[in-house]
């Protein structure tokens, strides 16, 4: 396949624009009732300004029937759902950043009066355009010339806590298949508590003398219920019987450890048959 | 040591945060067609080297996302003419920079979901296909393509 050849050969390539965009840290905001703020750093890595824009949305994620993850977005959630879209504000909301600039930007939280104890979700929208950019060569009122200036988005989680929140999951349903060379696993993923589960999920084949010849390790999140889709190579694994055992557990290396909201490990496990 | 190096040092150790809890996402080429005839289709694969959009996004390797791009269905043009522009099935592809990476031929059309297994850096190529009339007005057309990265 001459295709990873061409691309690689076209990341080798020099920019012919200047990159435009924007580095935001964290990429996942914790608030809490205590403080109700905030904050993420932006910095523009290139050497144009970039203009930067924020808003923020109510969404969390769900997986659809391939078990891929998507973002379910209500533009108007009723009070069923846990929403803190319309009162966590940022400050500023627009700011241009100069070459190697960065900035912080604060978010505020003004929660209704008489908030319950829980958690509530927000997505943060990170938007990012360059400047003026030519769209194409030299102008040329005797031809047609065409192109396409690109901007970027992020959207980022951001949650917010009032009081003790605990978080909890059951898991029902786990079976795997082969697909191709790799393992597919199924389960359904079931939220318990008051906020989101955010963890990590892992899984093991384990051999008929009870060594591990394949594993994954991937962060996960359960904002209600999800049937996520994981995978795990088994090209060159002989044939037979493998037990698949699959454990989740509230660890995060990516996240502070103060936001990690503590449970028990979640584990199950089922037979698998390699061809 | 570069500025720009030392600069990003700086912000790794200013955030309390993990120093892997940042993100980078940036459109690094515009998707150019250049100079199109009246009347004659013009397409731009997303494997050329010069002409294709490119946008760039890194995260954490371990990281579940998802790329979606807003894309237009026609292009501005001089006093109010317009250009059809359409993104077929294999219009973009994606591919990380490790050396085990392989290229993701997708259609940019819907969104796509990606697992950063061995890379955290994305590159992301996309192409296009416009089809100016026989009496295609003359003059410079454009119009913006957003790529929207979703962080689980």
């Amino acid at each position: 396949m001459r295709l990873p050849l061409v691309v690689l050969v076209l990341a080798s390539l020099p920019r012919l624009v200047v990159a435009q965009g924007v580095l935001v840290a964290p990429h996942a905001i914790y608030m809490d009732h205590r403080t109700r703020s905030g904050s993420i750093t932006l910095y523009n890595p290139g050497n144009d300004p970039v203009e930067v824009s924020l808003s923020t949305m109510f969404g969390y994620p769900i997986t659809d029937s391939a078990g891929d993850f998507q973002l379910r977005t209500v533009e108007d959630p009723d009070s069923t759902l846990p929403s803190a879209a319309k009162w966590i504000q940022a400050f500023p909301r627009r700011m241009t950043l100069g070459p190697l600039e960065r900035q912080t930007v604060r978010l505020l939280g003004k929660p209704p009066a008489g908030l319950a104890d829980g958690e509530y979700w927000a997505r943060l929208v990170v938007s990012a355009k360059g400047g003026a950019v030519p769209v194409s060569g030299v102008a040329d009122t005797g031809s047609i010339q065409v192109g396409l200036t690109l901007e970027v988005r992020t959207i980022l989680p951001m949650l917010y806590r009032k009081g003790k929140v605990t978080t909890g999951l059951t898991m029902t349903g786990l079976h795997a298949g082969v697909e191709h060379d790799s393992l597919a696993i199924r389960a359904h993923l079931t939220r318990e508590g008051s906020a989101a589960f955010v963890g990590t999920v892992a899984g093991a084949l384990i051999d008929s003398a009870g060594h591990a010849v394949s594993r994954f390790k991937v962060p996960s999140a359960v904002y209600l219920e999800t049937d996520p889709r994981f995978t795990m190579p088994v090209a060159g694994l002989a044939s037979g019987p493998y037990r698949l055992r699959l454990e989740i557990t509230s660890a995060r290396e990516d996240l502070p450890s103060d936001v990690i909201l503590p449970m028990p490990p979640v584990r199950d496990s089922v037979e698998v048959r390699l061809p | 040591m570069s500025p720009r190096f030392l600069w990003l040092l700086g912000l790794l150790a200013g955030t309390a945060s993990p120093l892997s809890a940042q993100l980078t996402i940036q459109g690094d080429r515009n998707l150019a067609f250049g100079v199109v005839i009246q009347g004659v289709a013009a397409s731009v694969v997303p494997s050329d080297p010069v002409k294709s959009g490119e946008f760039e996004f890194t995260s954490v390797i371990g990281k579940t996302i998802q790329i979606a791009f807003t894309l237009p269905p026609r292009l501005n043009g001089p006093t109010g003419a317009t250009m059809p522009i359409a993104f077929g099935a294999t219009d973009a592809i994606a591919m990380g920079t490790a050396p085990s990476s392989i290229a993701v031929t997708f259609d940019p059309r819907t969104a796509k979901q990606f697992n950063l297994v061995t890379s955290a850096r994305i590159l992301v190529f996309l192409g296009g296909r416009v089809t100016p009339a026989a009496n295609q007005r003359t003059g410079s057309y454009s119009n913006t393509v957003t790529m929207t990265v979703t962080v689980f």
